[in-house]
């Protein structure tokens, strides 16, 4: 009877192994496509440390179910008394030191390169000279409950960005729900927030990073998958090299329905596809301005700025988005709606 | 026992002055009315069964409402089976409920309360409150506490608390909803002045006007009742950000706030008690392993839960009066609403709360980690290896632990230098953790292990431990915590420590204590049973949350099927979900076993156990006062497998002979001089 436990400890924790083994091989139940560079790395990382966890989480399972398996009372006389040596406990607080300190001496390069880019340069300490200008602007403004991406149409100089972030440019494309960059490009989001605390979370590109109200957070990476070109003959989008929906979410409770903060990144090949796309965007934007003048001006949820061109998820609106009936009526009218349909197979 | 020194040795425990107002009769007898022996007691040992018994109730109050949760994930947008067909009424005037949906404001309400109870009103209380409380005086050998008023107090002033939080529930609004960690602006957001609601207002005075057209007798009784000075000011708490950040969040707060006031209480006084009121020869190193976790979590407690209680005012006052400490300068926009301007800083609120939070991460798990040193010493009939590397890893951790509440902020927008500072202090901190689980293998290896349930759930302890201590590296990794911050695997890290640590740590405990908390044994097939099915229900609803972090599964999401990525997963979140269910039936065992052996359970003589430290001297439930004499220490807590002793063991007490102090880990008591002066 004394040794079921020990089968029973050791039954539970090869079943936990056995789902994450099982996990691995299973489609969808693992890490999802590595589309950015520092994807590569963070993925690296994690298996790394994995594999450590997984070297003392064996061995000291192994020790527990054998001592279980042998060291129960049946056992004829007493427990041996032994205890206290400064050998063993050395030993066992410098291997598991050795350990933590490399992983904390592979992480930081890591960390270094994906945040503290686009990090004002007055700080000595760690501010990455080696950083290359942005190849790509993007102004990601969130509120309950939803993300406007806002995409300047020329490219904005570098010393022009802060200035920008605060008041925009009236020729600007502004967005919900749709981060459009191009494979390979450098990209800079500008986080704001209107209201709450949102996570800016992409877990195809591994990019995480919270909204501050009254802040604006820089954010870097690139691309290094691509799932959407632009057609221009459809003037639609239609599937690239991967064929996948990679989905944006919020990963900070901002209320209710925080769940339903739902975008979508799309990956260009290259940075004509995306002008293209960019281009026929505008257009749409400004017929549907012209259309609207006449129309009712009652929608503007951000006065002073420039219409906002909704071409959301038809699932989704399905789903009730139906707090903001504006956005589903305005939706219809941008050409890639179609699109992001075939984007789906 | 035959003890020389019994007659000389002079009282110890509490000093007379604070012992004089307490209870009605001299120092041999307790009070004997009702009220000052079961509800006002003084005695730390009533006052000890009190926590247990509340932290109970809201065990159950905080796993039924996890069970809801679950409820959720695993089967969205579904109607609350049962619940609805049997209340259909109540299921409907939930507090914006969807008829019999549960709407994604309930939801978020569900789990910030699930939170809030398990962590605050049963973790702690029963750690702190219930096994500090019955074990601290117990096994130093004192009478009581240093200030047993002060310890009533401390069980007293967490009933406001108990009031605040579940009338939260009733508000306008329903209780908080904005995550146990109520980040601003979302918990803080409040309205400067009363909305005017033009449109609203025209369309409530014209439904009166109809109304009055058709019946002007039923004018009187339809037409809007003035509010009342109370709902007035209730009114004005509502928030833009979200419906339960409104009055719920106030009483959250007040909630946490008593519940803070009663922690510092207790730590203080167990930080006197420890110090001062030991046994001539208790030495501080030969203090049980439970002891020096409680003292070093009442140090904890004394020094961030202040910190942790200012944040609390302060956004009590942002809610209530219009301060702006959480409200950044350019104010917030709530559609076409605006706050007004501010001047304080969101992120303020994450570096107070954490700074408390991160050590009250160790004031839940190290005494769990004391109790279950305490337990597997005395059920593997062998000394604790490493006495005081377990004791110098403890005070490491506590130390470490006020350095590294920043790991909770990596993505939140803190400098992300500041992040790589807290990264190197968070891998520092698994170092002690790493050396306790070795030194606890090592204890058990070459035992002689006697399975009993709280051996088992103080071994089951150890062997989850592992995982949660593990699982805590990768998200001390800034890199990799970009991706696994805010998902599930937080979520399996956090019960993981929470539950199947601190919980079968507790489980231990009473299992472990309860003969001489109630002189009878608690029945141990159930509590077998319980174990057995609890550990495998637990795995299976916490171990599958891993694969789910890793597939990028956000936490605190109401419907995950709407995500393309998520989907795939839905199978696990079912699975999880019916596993919590039978795990919240098997609890049913457990409390059987409870209730039944409280009052028919088997009668335990004074040391069930055969264990060595002090309180398994006292009789079984120890009297007023705990001990018949003043009981003298000669030795540490853990002298098992001595082959040229009685039972092959020392009991601290035992007189040392020549023969067994070669044993000894420690002299002959050096203060007994201490006894002549």
């Amino acid at each position: 009877m004394h040794r079921f436990w020990s089968l029973l400890f050791a039954t539970v924790n090869l079943a936990c192994l056995g789902l994450v083994v099982a996990a691995y091989f299973t489609t969808d139940w693992w890490l999802p496509d590595a589309a950015s560079t520092q994807a590569v790395q963070i993925d690296w990382l994690f298996y790394f440390i994995g594999g450590l966890c997984a070297f003392f989480y064996v061995a000291t399972q192994l020790i527990l179910v054998v001592a279980l398996w042998r060291f129960s009372s049946n056992r004829a006389g007493l427990a041996n008394p032994v205890h206290g040596s400064h050998v063993v406990e050395i030993l066992w607080t410098v291997g598991p030191l050795a350990g933590l300190v490399v992983i904390t001496a592979v992480s930081f390069p890591v960390w270094k390169s994906t945040k503290y880019q686009g990090l004002p340069a007055s700080f000595p300490i760690g501010s990455d000279a080696k950083a290359s200008d942005p190849d790509q602007v993007i102004l990601v403004t969130a509120r309950q409950w939803d993300w406007h991406f806002r995409y300047p149409v020329a490219t904005i100089a570098v010393n022009e960005i802060r200035h920008w972030s605060e008041d925009g440019n009236p020729t600007d494309i502004v967005l919900a729900d749709e981060l459009h960059v191009w494979k390979g490009a450098q990209v800079q989001l500008l986080l704001k927030t209107t209201d709450v605390i949102h996570s800016f979370f992409v877990p195809a590109l591994r990019v995480k990073q919270d909204t501050l109200p009254g802040k604006t957070i820089p954010v870097r990476f690139e691309p290094r998958l691509s799932n959407v070109r632009f057609d221009p003959q459809k003037g639609t989008l239609v599937p690239g090299e991967q064929p996948k929906t990679w989905e944006l979410v919020c990963a900070e409770l901002c209320g209710g329905n925080h769940y339903r903060m739902r975008g979508k990144v799309f990956v260009h090949p290259d940075k004509a596809s995306f002008l293209a796309w960019l281009e026929n965007a505008r257009q749409k934007s400004r017929a549907r301005a012209a259309t609207e003048t006449t129309g009712n001006s009652s929608r503007s949820a951000m006065p002073g700025r420039p219409a906002i061109a909704v071409a959301d998820a038809a699932p989704q609106s399905a789903r009730g988005r139906t707090s903001d009936p504006v956005e589903n009526e305005s939706g219809s009218s941008i050409g890639n709606q179609t699109a992001e349909d075939s984007a789906n197979p | 026992m035959s003890d020389p020194l019994k007659s000389t040795a002079p009282t110890n425990g509490a000093d007379d002055s604070s012992h004089a107002g307490h209870g009605l009769s001299g120092h041999d007898h307790g009070p004997t009315g009702f009220f000052s022996r079961f509800v006002f007691s003084l005695d730390h040992k009533t006052i000890g069964i009190q926590f247990l018994f509340s932290g109970l109730i809201f065990w159950l109050l905080g796993g039924l409402l996890a069970l809801g949760v679950r409820l959720q994930l695993g089967w969205p947008n579904q109607a609350m089976p049962l619940f609805a067909q049997w209340f259909p009424q109540l299921a409907e005037s939930i507090p914006s409920s969807w008829g019999t949906r549960m709407s994604p404001e309930f939801y978020t309400m569900l789990f910030t309360m699930h939170a809030t109870v398990m962590i605050f009103f049963v973790i702690v209380p029963w750690l702190g409150g219930a096994f500090g409380n019955f074990l601290i005086p117990l096994m130093i050998g004192a009478k009581d506490m240093a200030f047993p008023r002060l310890n009533m107090l401390s069980y007293w002033v967490l009933w406001p608390g108990f009031v605040f939080l579940i009338a939260s529930f009733f508000v306008d609004g329903g209780a908080a909803g904005s995550g146990w960690t109520a980040y601003p602006t979302l918990s803080s957001a409040a309205q400067p002045e009363p909305v005017a609601d033009a449109g609203w207002d025209a369309a409530k005075k014209a439904t009166a006007e109809q109304n009055a057209e058709k019946s002007p007798e039923k004018k009187a009784a339809d037409a809007p009742k003035e509010p009342g000075l109370v709902e007035k000011i209730m009114k004005r708490w509502d928030s833009p950000a979200a419906g339960q950040s409104g009055q719920g969040q106030v009483f959250w707060l007040l909630a946490l706030i008593f519940s803070g006031i009663s922690s510092m209480m207790g730590s203080v006084n167990y930080i006197t008690t420890i110090l001062n009121c030991r046994a001539p020869g208790m030495t501080l190193m030969r203090m049980p392993l439970t002891v020096w976790g409680m003292f070093i979590t009442a140090v904890l407690q004394a020094l961030a839960l202040p910190v942790l209680t200012v944040a609390l005012f302060m956004q009590l006052l942002d809610k209530t009066v219009g301060t702006v400490f959480f409200l950044p300068p350019a104010g917030l926009s709530f559609g076409n609403w605006h706050t007004g301007t501010g001047g304080g800083q969101p992120l303020l609120w994450q570096h107070l709360f954490w700074f408390y939070s991160h050590p009250a991460v160790y004031i839940m798990i190290l005494p769990a980690m004391g109790m279950v040193s305490d337990v597997l010493a005395a059920f593997c009939r062998k000394p604790l290896f490493g006495y005081k590397p377990m004791v110098f890893s403890m005070i490491a951790i506590a130390g470490l632990g006020f350095i590294v509440w920043g790991h909770h902020m990596f993505q939140s927008g803190m400098d992300p230098r500041m992040g790589s500072a807290f990264m190197v202090a968070t891998m520092l901190i698994a170092l002690p953790s790493a050396i306790k689980t070795f030194n606890w293998l090592a204890t058990v290896w070459g035992s002689r292990i006697v399975f009993t349930s709280a051996s088992l759930n103080a071994l089951a302890f150890v062997s989850m431990f592992v995982i949660g201590g593990l699982s805590g590296i990768f998200m001390a990794s800034t890199p990799v915590d970009i991706y696994i911050h805010d998902t599930y695997f937080i979520v399996a890290h956090i019960h993981y420590v929470l539950f199947l640590s601190s919980t079968f740590g507790i489980f231990a405990g009473i299992y472990y204590w309860f003969p001489k908390m109630f002189g009878r044994m608690m029945s141990e097939p159930l509590g077998q049973i319980h174990f057995f099915l609890t550990f495998i229900l637990a795995n299976a609803t916490f171990f599958p949350m891993h694969i789910l972090g890793i597939a990028g599964h956000p936490r605190r999401y109401y419907d995950p099927t709407l995500y393309d990525f998520l989907r795939p997963l839905q199978p696990l979140n079912q699975f999880m979900s019916i596993s919590a269910f039978l795990m919240g039936l098997v609890q049913i065992i457990f409390l059987v076993n409870f209730f039944w052996s409280l009052f028919f359970g088997k009668r335990s003589g004074n040391d069930p156990w055969s264990a060595n430290t002090l309180e398994w001297q006292a009789p079984s439930p120890p009297p007023h006062g705990n001990f018949e004499a003043t009981p003298i220490v000669y030795h540490g807590p853990y002298e098992y497998g001595m082959a040229d002793a009685p039972e092959g063991r020392v009991a601290q007490t035992d007189l040392p002979t020549g023969s067994l102090t070669a044993h000894s880990t420690l002299a002959a008591p050096s203060s007994l001089d201490r006894i002549d002066s």
